[in-house]
């Protein structure tokens, strides 16, 4: 070509165009390392500086199980990414909110004349509807999630959540886990004995 | 927003649990209540239980947490 | 020599084709592709006979997700509530804070639309199945929008609103 800097110019940006694409297809469809918020996955995740590494084949929910740590687009607001645990699969009879935030928020002790077999905590069932999820934050006492929103539907999971690391921890040898608080989030629903 | 969804209560339970013939197995998922102190987080364990029973040839799951698993 | 040459040259090319494949995939993620339509829910507007062809439209999908962006009457394509593998074309009939008439099986005969969710609807209105089913979906599941039929080359000059299923079925905020 005739004028090389205009030819150096249209490389480079070519170059550019082609890494940032390469970079953005990989965080959709393989894999994503990302800052997360707020107090709602406590004591899983921190409340600040927690990173989380999300695997994205189980975008749409595509082999996702109950007690998996998903990451997913928030209903009312999809630019917003949320974690949640998944509480509930489709077909599943589950509670609305079985937590007694208030109490344990508040200290405040259930008054002794409460039918508690009757309250409403243990008694307020729904089943979960086909293609969607129902979704809980690990600190059930500050979490927006299914019970405000109700179920998600599993095209908005954009991937599991497989690990963490803490950056609030050192570079080498914190109480999570050795390398800047790593440690593997795993599913939480167990068999019991 | 999910589809309509019916919130119902024990009563309308009893139908279904009375179909399931086959054995169960017990599922546990443990969840918190955690509050700020003012130095740090306070996490208290909440326990929340399953039930998986066959039924013909599937598996329902229903939440089975009461008054009585968290104490 | 001329060979290990002429081979040399063929892998530069190639693997510069490669490094141009998540362009392309993201511009057809974000920008625009071409999507199949199936199934007679749009009929008349999309596949008015669908024993001799299918329509295939073209997907604009830049900002698709912008509840701001998608307006009553334009036909979307999205993931099928329920069923994430699926994906419906419906046209949007209830934007965000809007109030609309339902139709049955919806137990509400009327419905509030909330924040970044739309009411869709098709226009073969009774086949279709859509809001009055699964009720307001988020944009989150917003693929695009449909804007003009591609294939077959018969159907170019088809007008995406010369029916709009139930006509308007907004509720002025008086009435409710």
């Amino acid at each position: 070509s005739s004028n090389p800097q205009m030819e150096t110019w249209i490389r480079t940006s070519s170059l550019a165009l082609r890494t940032v694409c390469l970079i953005h297809i990989v965080h959709s469809h393989i894999y994503e390392f990302t800052e997360t918020r707020g107090e709602s996955m406590l004591p899983t995740l921190a409340a600040t500086n927690d990173y989380v590494h999300a695997l994205k084949k189980y975008k749409d929910g595509k082999g996702c199980k109950i007690g998996d740590c998903i990451v997913a687009a928030k209903p009312t607001d999809p630019h917003q990414r949320v974690c949640k645990r998944i509480t509930g699969m489709p077909g599943d009879i589950i509670l609305v909110d079985p937590s007694m935030g208030s109490e344990v928020t508040h200290g405040i002790t259930r008054l002794t004349d409460l039918d508690e077999e009757n309250s409403s905590h243990f008694n307020d069932f729904i089943k979960v509807p086909p293609g969607h999820v129902w979704v809980t934050g690990d600190n059930l006492s500050q979490s927006l999630d299914s019970r405000t929103y109700n179920s998600l539907p599993m095209g908005l999971i954009k991937g599991k959540i497989v690990a963490a690391n803490d950056l609030n921890e050192p570079f080498w040898g914190g109480d999570k886990g050795n390398f800047f608080g790593f440690r593997k989030i795993e599913n939480a629903y167990v068999e019991e004995d | 927003m999910a589809p309509p969804t019916p919130i119902f209560g024990k009563e309308e339970l009893s139908p279904l649990l009375e179909k399931i013939h086959g054995p169960c197995q017990l599922y546990s998922l443990i969840q918190n209540e955690c509050t700020y102190d003012g130095q740090g987080y306070i996490c208290v364990p909440f326990k929340r239980l399953f039930e998986e029973c066959s039924v013909g040839d599937r598996t329902i799951r229903v939440e089975v947490t009461d008054a009585h698993t968290n104490k | 020599m001329v060979q290990t040459v002429i081979f040399h040259n063929g892998l530069r090319k190639l693997l510069i084709s490669i490094s141009w494949v998540p362009v392309l995939m993201t511009f057809n993620e974000h920008v625009c592709n071409v999507a199949k339509i199936e199934g007679s829910s749009m009929r008349p507007t999309l596949n008015p006979n669908d024993l001799t062809h299918t329509d295939w439209v073209l997907l604009w999908k830049f900002g698709a997700k912008n509840a701001e962006t998608l307006k009553n009457n334009d036909v979307i394509l999205f993931k099928a509530p329920s069923n994430p593998k699926k994906v419906y074309c419906k046209r949007v009939k209830g934007v965000q804070y809007d109030s609309v008439k339902t139709r049955h099986p919806y137990p509400k005969e009327i419905v509030h639309i909330p924040r970044n969710h739309l009411w869709v609807e098709g226009d073969n209105v009774y086949h279709s199945i859509d809001s009055n089913n699964f009720g307001p979906i988020s944009t989150g599941l917003v693929l695009g929008k449909a804007v003009r039929v591609i294939w077959p080359p018969s159907r170019w000059n088809a007008d995406l609103n010369s029916s709009t299923g139930r006509g308007d079925i907004g509720v002025n905020g008086l009435d409710v």
